[in-house]
């Protein structure tokens, strides 16, 4: 069983959350092209790659063909949520000359994972190289949706080379670990490589505090139908 | 305005919910030591205390109270509580009590008042042992008032009240001591939580990235796992 929360516990508030952040970024994507996203965050540890792997899920969930890259090629995390083997994935499909034949990790019909693979010495150069530039344009083309997992902005500069090739940037802020001005480093230096900001995850809210207050309205209405399916 | 102050209590409200294992450690911690300190620390001290009426000399030929003399002697109470307190009165008690101590740490264990509006004057000695501050306040006050009946040969110093053992000791007073703990308990973690708070500049609800980062929140997920 893998760590996604969507295919543990399909019902739950959390999973409704990420279905809310699916629908405001198919709006966002309505007249625009938004096909490459790029999730990223300014610190390490807030949510990167739980958030992309469960808004890749989500997007899967209503028959989106969807790819997630895991592009941390420093600390990849997204082998792990699914629970498949990191033995080959970008750093050996970017290093190789055959990538278009390279076997996705199937993990739903519509639902494909390219782990990190061998960890590389050079992260950036990789990341920036015209194959990647190739690779990216290539899955655009097979996929409704390229979710592209990061490591953190601020600390290296694969997210900002990376976003050079996205369509648009979603940008985790874990509430109450965040650094204020980290988070504002953050969106300026995507802005500096002309990224386009979807929008912020404001990921680990505690729903028991104040700060939670407006979601207690849908915890509760998770609770209920929870009750319900019990009777 | 109304709704804003309501909005800051709220919020103040909740800080305080968010960290009050805070306060409930400090508080407990500063109880729990002040206990410790004034039930098993601090020496009990035992207050023994003896009042005396300074009036005239009957002279056997006016029985009739007189004003003026009543007023003389409300007045004259001040110079003889001056007399308790004098050296004479202090070394002479000190050599009948055959104690080693000086005048001046003598000085700080006995206090004398003399009773606003009345012409009684009471006698109060502390020590860590009750039959001592009982010896002690007895001692004074006969030595007070022979040499007062020196002194004013015309007044005369009664005692109303000898000093008895005292049963309770006056210090420490462990209930205040530890109400005061306890205030002083939730005054401090107060002070540490809003010190917290301020200076703590995580980003935390949707209205802080929408004014910090000026971005639009287009997904919160709660806490999970």
């Amino acid at each position: 069983m893998s760590d996604i929360i969507l295919q543990k516990d399909p019902k739950s508030p959390v999973s409704e959350a990420y279905r809310t952040l699916r629908t405001n970024i198919q709006f966002a994507s309505f007249d625009k092209d938004i096909k490459t996203i790029i999730i990223t965050s300014s610190g390490p540890g807030e949510g990167k790659s739980t958030t992309a792997s469960n808004f890749a899920y989500s997007l899967a969930e209503i028959g989106k063909k969807v790819l997630l890259v895991d592009c941390d090629l420093r600390r990849p995390m997204i082998h792990k949520k699914f629970k498949i083997s990191n033995q080959e994935g970008l750093s050996n499909l970017l290093l190789g000359d055959e990538y278009i034949y390279f076997n996705f990790t199937k993990i739903l019909d519509n639902l494909y994972v390219i782990p990190s693979g061998t960890i590389p010495p050079n992260p950036a150069e990789m990341l920036s190289s015209s194959k990647m530039k190739i690779f990216l344009e290539r899955v655009r083309e097979q996929f409704d949706y390229v979710i592209l997992d990061t490591p953190p902005v601020i600390t290296v500069t694969d997210a900002q080379i990376l976003s050079t090739m996205a369509d648009g940037v979603i940008l985790v802020v874990s509430s109450g670990e965040a650094d204020r001005d980290a988070a504002i480093k953050a969106k300026e230096l995507l802005l500096n490589v002309n990224a386009k900001i979807l929008g912020v995850v404001l990921n680990k809210i505690d729903i028991k505090s104040r700060s939670g207050y407006g979601y207690r309205y849908y915890y509760y209405y998770g609770k209920g139908e929870e009750r319900k399916k019990k009777k | 305005m109304d709704e804003e102050m309501s909005i800051d209590l709220r919020e103040l409200l909740e800080i305080i919910k968010k960290r009050k294992s805070i306060i409930i450690l400090i508080t407990s911690l500063l109880i729990i030591i002040t206990g410790i300190v004034s039930f098993f620390i601090l020496p009990p001290t035992y207050e023994a205390s003896v009042s005396v009426l300074i009036g005239k000399v009957p002279d056997g030929t006016n029985y009739q109270v007189q004003y003026n003399d009543v007023m003389m002697y409300q007045k004259l109470l001040k110079t003889y509580s001056e007399i308790a307190k004098s050296r004479l009165v202090a070394e002479k008690t000190i050599r009948e009590l055959n104690k080693d101590i000086d005048y001046e740490d003598f000085q700080k264990t006995i206090t004398v008042t003399p009773q606003v509006d009345t012409q009684i004057m009471m006698l109060k000695a502390r020590s860590k042992d009750p039959r001592d501050a009982m010896e002690t306040v007895n001692l004074l006050s006969q030595n007070f008032i022979e040499e007062a009946m020196r002194l004013y040969p015309t007044g005369n110093v009664q005692i109303i009240d000898n000093a008895t053992i005292p049963d309770k000791p006056i210090k420490p007073k462990k209930k205040l001591n530890i109400a005061i703990a306890f205030v002083l308990g939730i005054m401090i973690s107060l002070g540490i939580i809003f010190l917290l708070e301020y200076m703590d500049n995580t980003l935390k609800t949707e209205e802080d990235i929408e004014k910090y980062l000026n971005i639009p929140v287009i997904g919160t997920i709660p806490k999970h796992e």
